[in-house]
């Protein structure tokens, strides 16, 4: 019944005013909802449609999950008072990654790496290489391959030999260098 | 609230000898003897079943009331209460709906606690404790509160707002004997202008503070003032400071009160010397009293080691703020054996919660938070897996809060049979209408494994997939259910009737985004009067059927909220439409109106006709 009034109501535009002036002030309220029921006859169809909709949209994307108003019911102030340490923040430290023999570079988010350990299992990983362990007086042993980043200055340094921080502020690009090749940074082969 | 029962009867003396009315035979008791002993009584249900066993226990109880609860400000007017019971001296009241914490309440819903201050001030002048929570606290209310009442002593604010550092300098200016001021979960988004200067307005021979947390409030304090203050105060236990104060002014307090029980640090972000990082070692080590350890904003695991020495007794650890990664977290766990309550974030994941279960065997609570709930990336936070790590750890589990983005019913049965003992069980599937993730059935089963096993249930929330046969599980077998929270689940009117015929001891239902429409609504009409409210929101409710229940039950407040500014729905519209949201709760009257302007209260309508004071 409350459909055939609605189909009845002549200026369907939108309109706001007070009760009592105008019967059409109430559109603005059943457009924004999108959702009209009538009272008498709750339509088993009707209400199953709804929920049927409401379902399939909650297993579409993502995205629109994030803008459900009080949802996830996390109170306004926990939500205020903590930042997430953010693994990948807006500003992150990519730099390109060489191999010699590779055919191709890859590029890493130094800052998601929280030291050396992690640095080296990531490149390990990335080239299917074992890069064997430091020490600092013989570079990496153990292995044809040796971690080594360009500097500001342009120049090959070895990883490793500074803090952490230091090569983070300093690491312009990482080459993976064949051992046999990198004599001059101190390996003993 | 029990209404009276002879509204008749005189009401200014203790002893009612008027036997003209009476019907009953006198209590064996004389009246100063049933006095004393129900000055023992404590439990607000205890004391509402005596009050109506008849006229003279009524009586003897309303004199002998010291604590008043109101778990719904409307319910009741200020009025009645004063008039029912003259000797009150501490009170709690709450306000807004739960729902208010996730922005679904408009913001001048109302629960403005002063038209009640103003009604104590009158009656109550020997007031001495106020704890409220989501009530809106004026600045006008804490300078009333801080001159009306010479003996106050004890302040608490539980999610309120409306107030300033103007507040709280009258707060410290004038409570002489205040004990404890303690204010939680204030969101600050609001307030424009806070400073920390009210600390320095405690006067400089004032040392009675038993409680003092300013955690929430996020404003540089006058550090001196506040380490004079806590050196005066030699009764301290409590002492929750905000993310302003630094590690080594935290070492400095700590040198201060090392008898502290609660502590809530500061920020963990400052660099240390080494030779700060040892006196913060010691300063920690000194309190071997903590029993809850809070705040740790930004603590890293470099830090963690420094709290070690402090956690031996610790049964309250709340890492909420601090995203620790589930090494460092177990390693800290390993220091804390007798936790009882255990809140984190889950950042720990699975890993961390499997340190749970196997260093904390005497856990009670635990509460895993979500880090980012808005995180698009599916494989971060805890699984099904930590939860059941948890249950199989820790016997004794029964208050669980776990928000995760994958469920099984498979998990929750396991769960518990581990832990058949649950009171509370808040289960948030992050993402809504979320299946079985591994069947991609419902989750009906799930709940359905809850409300089976664990009889003493007290309060549930539900997610995931789930269709009416929830709903008739839990109507089936929650008899000792009181709060249920329902969100984006259901299939028809007939599960939310399930829930309103089936669960005895049902006080709270907040319902949000599910199918549940005027039938569902008007099928529980009796019941809405022995609970304490209802909401609903975008549900299939419309006005019509509010209409048709305001009708009904006088006693009913219905309110709804039309989610539109200046726009009043007309009573004699003929158009049926949805209502965005309704909440309904009991009361003599409707109270709403009563002590606040109209205007005030643009989102709301009432439905009752039955709207004036009287």
């Amino acid at each position: 019944m409350a459909q055939e009034n609605y189909l009845n109501l002549k200026e369907t535009e939108l309109r706001l005013g007070l009760p009592g002036t105008d019967e059409s002030e109430f559109i603005g309220c059943s457009a924004k909802n999108n959702k009209r029921a009538s009272p008498e006859s709750v339509d088993d169809s009707e209400s199953k449609a709804n929920s049927a909709a409401k379902s399939a949209e909650h297993e579409t994307s993502s995205a629109s999950k994030a803008q459900i108003v009080g949802w996830p019911p996390v109170r306004s102030y926990r939500k205020n008072n903590f930042q997430p340490k953010k693994v990948e923040s807006e500003t992150g430290m990519y730099v390109k990654v060489s191999m010699d023999g590779a055919p191709y570079l890859r590029k890493i988010d130094l800052k998601v790496y929280n030291g050396y350990l992690e640095l080296l299992k990531a490149l390990e990983n990335m080239f299917k290489v074992s890069i064997g362990e430091y020490s600092e007086r013989e570079g990496y042993k153990g292995s044809e391959f040796a971690p080594a980043y360009e500097d500001e200055d342009g120049d090959l340094m070895l990883v490793g030999d500074v803090p952490w921080d230091m090569l983070m502020s300093s690491c312009k690009r990482l080459r993976i260098v064949k051992v046999s090749e990198a004599k001059g940074l101190g390996c003993a082969v | 609230m029990q209404t009276d029962p002879n509204p008749n009867k005189s009401k200014d003396s203790p002893t009612n000898s008027d036997s003209t009315e009476s019907t009953q035979s006198p209590s064996p008791f004389p009246d100063d003897v049933l006095g004393q002993v129900l000055s023992f009584l404590n439990s607000d249900k205890d004391r509402s079943s005596v009050s109506l066993v008849c006229k003279d226990w009524y009586n003897a109880e309303r004199w002998t009331r010291t604590k008043l609860f109101i778990g719904n400000c409307y319910s009741v007017s200020p009025q009645i209460v004063a008039t029912r019971f003259p000797k009150i001296t501490s009170v709690t009241l709450k306000g807004k709906p739960r729902f208010s914490d996730f922005n679904l309440v408009p913001q001048n819903w109302g629960a403005d606690v002063h038209y009640w201050l103003v009604m104590f001030a009158k009656v109550y002048p020997f007031l001495e404790e106020l704890r409220l929570k989501r009530m809106k606290v004026s600045d006008e209310s804490l300078e009333l509160l801080a001159t009306a009442f010479p003996g106050f002593r004890a302040l608490s604010l539980m999610s309120c707002d409306g107030f300033s550092t103007d507040g709280l300098k009258a707060i410290a200016t004038h409570c002489r004997n205040l004990t404890e001021l303690d204010i939680q979960d204030t969101d600050m988004s609001d307030i424009d202008d806070f400073n920390g200067g009210w600390l320095s307005c405690f006067p400089e021979n004032f040392g009675s503070l038993e409680v003092l947390n300013f955690a929430s409030l996020d404003s540089e304090v006058n550090f001196d003032a506040l380490e004079r203050l806590v050196s005066r105060c030699k009764s301290l236990r409590v002492l929750k400071v905000n993310k302003s104060i630094m590690l080594d002014q935290l070492q400095r307090l700590l040198l201060q009160a090392p008898q502290l029980m609660e502590l809530g640090t500061g920020s963990f972000q400052q660099e240390l010397l080494p030779g700060q990082f040892g006196d913060l070692e010691s300063a920690f080590s000194n309190c071997k009293n903590l029993q809850t350890l809070s705040g740790l904003w930004e603590v890293t695991s470099i830090y963690l080691p420094v709290l070690y020495a402090a956690c031996a007794s610790l049964t309250f650890l709340n890492l909420s703020y601090a995203a620790l990664r589930s090494v460092e977290f177990g390693s800290l766990l390993a220091h804390c054996p007798n936790l009882r309550r255990l809140w984190v974030l889950d950042t720990v994941e699975d890993k961390g919660l499997e340190a749970v279960g196997s260093s904390c065997p005497l856990l009670e609570e635990l509460r895993v938070f979500p880090a980012d709930p808005y995180d698009q990336h599916l494989h971060s936070g805890v699984t099904e897996s930590g939860f059941v790590a948890v249950s199989r750890g820790c016997s004794k589990l029964h208050y669980v809060l776990y928000f995760c983005r994958q469920m099984t019913n498979a998990a929750v049965a396991t769960i518990v049979q581990y832990c058949p003992n649950f009171t509370h069980f808040r289960l948030c599937i992050m993402n809504p209408g979320r299946p079985d993730y591994l069947t991609n059935e419902p989750m009906d089963e799930a709940f359905g494994a809850v409300v089976k096993t664990c009889s003493k249930l007290q309060r549930l929330s539900v997610s995931g997939l789930l269709t009416d046969l929830t709903f008739e599980y839990i109507g089936k077998y929650a008899k000792n259910l009181e709060t249920l929270s329902v969100a984006f689940a259901g299939s028809s009117d007939w599960g939310m009737q399930c829930v309103l015929e089936g669960c005895p001891k049902l006080r709270k239902l907040e319902i949000r985004d599910c199918p549940f429409g005027n039938a569902a609504l008007l099928s529980g009409l009796e019941k809405y009067e022995t609970m304490r409210s209802l909401w609903m929101s975008s549900c299939n409710v419309t006005i019509t059927a509010c209409q048709q229940l305001a009708r009904e039950m006088p006693r009913l407040n219905v309110e709804g909220q039309d989610g539109m500014p200046h726009l009043l729905f007309s009573l004699f519209d003929r158009q049926d439409l949805l209502l965005p949201s309704l909440m309904l709760w009991s009361g003599t009257r409707a109270v709403k109106m009563a002590g606040e302007k109209q205007s005030e209260l643009d989102h709301s309508f009432l439905l009752n006709e039955n709207m004036r004071n009287d």
